[in-house]
């Protein structure tokens, strides 16, 4: 079973080819795209397909990270996530974004508050304790103040996983991951409704 | 050769299959107008997401209605710009998967140029011609030596024509979109308020609607300040007398100046009831061949974007 796992929702574009039976990944590219992840992210997978000699249809399924984090961002990931799901008409799986872009972290026990950054002094959090593999989710996916997340921090004193220390195991993705039961539904879990 | 178009350029999420640039198979389009409508206009995130709700669907529907597979597509065309960025990269990345998906070269196509070929649809051109483009975002007069040979003569100052309806609609309190409203008020009523037809100046190919656009404005004030009724149905009538005027008289005068052999109107004002009457009838004076698309083919669509990516790939690519 080959994977495309695509995360878009922060500043890095993640992309992964993984091997299911093997559990490696062949392919990998994590990039600081900023705001060019529409930009770059054919390219990498292009470049990905050209290197292992694959077809975008030759794939069995595929994760997005669905959220939160940049609108845009997420998007661009979900657009190309859902397209490929449909052209090679295999399964969408989605995975919080916050869990995506931590997930080797989540190898070693302890108590983990993911951070990705939001405009305005906000963030996009998620509070995570690992015990002996297993995974409890303390506080689920939220938008908040930076303020309201120290105090979260003075509560739980996590260790803190922000964009310099993202690390992504994807069997651990796959584990966390869902799967999509109306593909043409599906849309990023913004948190926020859109400012009107 | 068979083209898929796709376009999200604003509030409409579109994908069409065409045949060899003419022969529509499908054009599916998903408008959001009523969602935008209680906003009283577009609002460009509210956009995004729901092309990204729709985008499958309708590529789906599109193939359904079409009767065609999609390994059977020769060339993707996307809508490239200009238009809301967020709703372009919809789009863009839905084109480009796909293209990448099925190994099809995948082409951008200007939005504006597409308006212009959606006339293609309905007659084959005759160069040298000229397009008068008017629509929500845009208002230019150009000149199209052949195929993907565009200069453009002159454009609007400030507002775009279909801008202008849209705000002296919010004036006369009818809801966003108001253009068609305006256009079917303007039936109704007679040219009864004296308002400005703008040149801008005599020789020039430029547009002005801003300053028609207060006058309007200002005669709403006037009659409030002076507890009159306003009518409603002349007000309307008056304001697309001057703006049809304007819009006749300087196509006119650019098919005449440069010796056109065709005249085209494309964009979502081309389904203006006054415009085409007028036009016509001017056309008609001046013995010049004019074509608008169908009504189908004035708002944003696919269909366009295919039709439009055909000809870059065989003119430009």
């Amino acid at each position: 079973m080959k994977v495309l796992l695509i995360d878009t929702s922060s500043d890095y574009l993640y992309v992964s080819f993984y091997d299911e039976e093997t559990q490696k990944r062949f392919y990998y590219q994590n990039i600081i795209s900023h705001n060019n992840h529409s930009e770059n992210i054919i390219g990498v997978i292009e470049e990905g397909l050209k290197q292992t000699k694959m077809s975008l249809l030759d794939f069995h399924k595929v994760i997005v990270g669905y959220g939160p984090g940049s609108y845009t961002g997420l998007r661009v990931g979900m657009v190309v996530a859902k397209m490929t799901a449909y052209c090679s008409k295999i399964p969408l799986y989605v995975c919080s974004s916050l869990s995506f872009v931590a997930s080797n972290h989540f190898n070693n026990d302890g108590v983990y508050a993911v951070y990705n950054i939001a405009k305005k002094g906000h963030c996009y959090t998620k509070i995570v304790q690992v015990e002996n593999k297993k995974i409890n989710i303390l506080v689920d996916d939220k938008f908040m103040t930076d303020e309201e997340f120290n105090q979260l921090v003075n509560e739980y004193h996590p260790i803190i996983i922000k964009n310099d220390s993202y690390d992504i195991d994807e069997k651990i993705i796959i584990a966390l991951s869902n799967k999509v039961e109306n593909l043409h539904e599906i849309v990023p879990n913004y948190l926020r409704k859109a400012n009107s | 050769m068979l083209v898929l178009g796709v376009e999200t350029s604003c509030d409409e999420t579109s994908v069409s299959i065409v045949l060899d640039g003419k022969q529509v198979l499908s054009n599916v389009i998903y408008t959001q107008i009523d969602i935008h409508k209680v906003y009283g206009g577009v609002v460009p995130e509210v956009a995004s997401r729901h092309h990204l709700r729709k985008i499958t669907h309708v590529f789906d529907q599109a193939f359904e209605q079409a009767n065609v597979k999609p390994e059977d597509i020769d060339l993707v065309a996307v809508t490239s710009h200009p238009g809301l960025i967020g709703s372009l990269l919809v789009g863009i990345n839905a084109a480009k998967t796909f293209a990448l998906a099925y190994g099809k070269k995948c082409i951008e196509v200007d939005h504006i140029v597409g308006h212009i070929y959606a006339n293609y649809i309905e007659s084959d051109f005759d160069f040298p011609m000229i397009a008068l483009v008017v629509s929500g975002g845009h208002t230019e007069l150009v000149l199209i030596k052949d195929h993907y040979d565009f200069t453009v003569l002159g454009e609007t100052l400030d507002d775009a024509v279909g801008e202008a309806y849209d705000k002296v609609g919010r004036v006369m309190d009818l809801q966003y979109p108001a253009g068609a409203k305006v256009d079917k008020l303007a039936h109704e009523g007679k040219p009864t308020y004296k308002l400005p037809v703008v040149y801008v100046d005599k020789d020039s190919y430029n547009f002005s609607f801003s300053g028609l656009k207060s006058a309007v404005l200002n005669e709403v004030n006037k009659c409030h300040m002076k507890g009159e009724e306003i009518n409603i149905a002349d007000l309307a009538c008056s304001f697309q007398t001057s703006v049809v005027k304007v819009l006749t008289d300087k196509t006119i005068k650019a098919a005449l100046d440069y010796k056109v052999k065709q005249i085209v109107v494309a964009g979502g004002v081309a389904a203006n009831r006054g415009l085409r009457e007028s036009l016509s009838a001017a056309a008609e004076q001046n013995n010049l061949k004019l074509t608008f698309p169908k009504m189908v083919y004035c708002t944003d669509n696919a269909a366009m974007i295919a039709v439009a990516g055909y000809f870059k790939n065989k003119y430009q690519a």
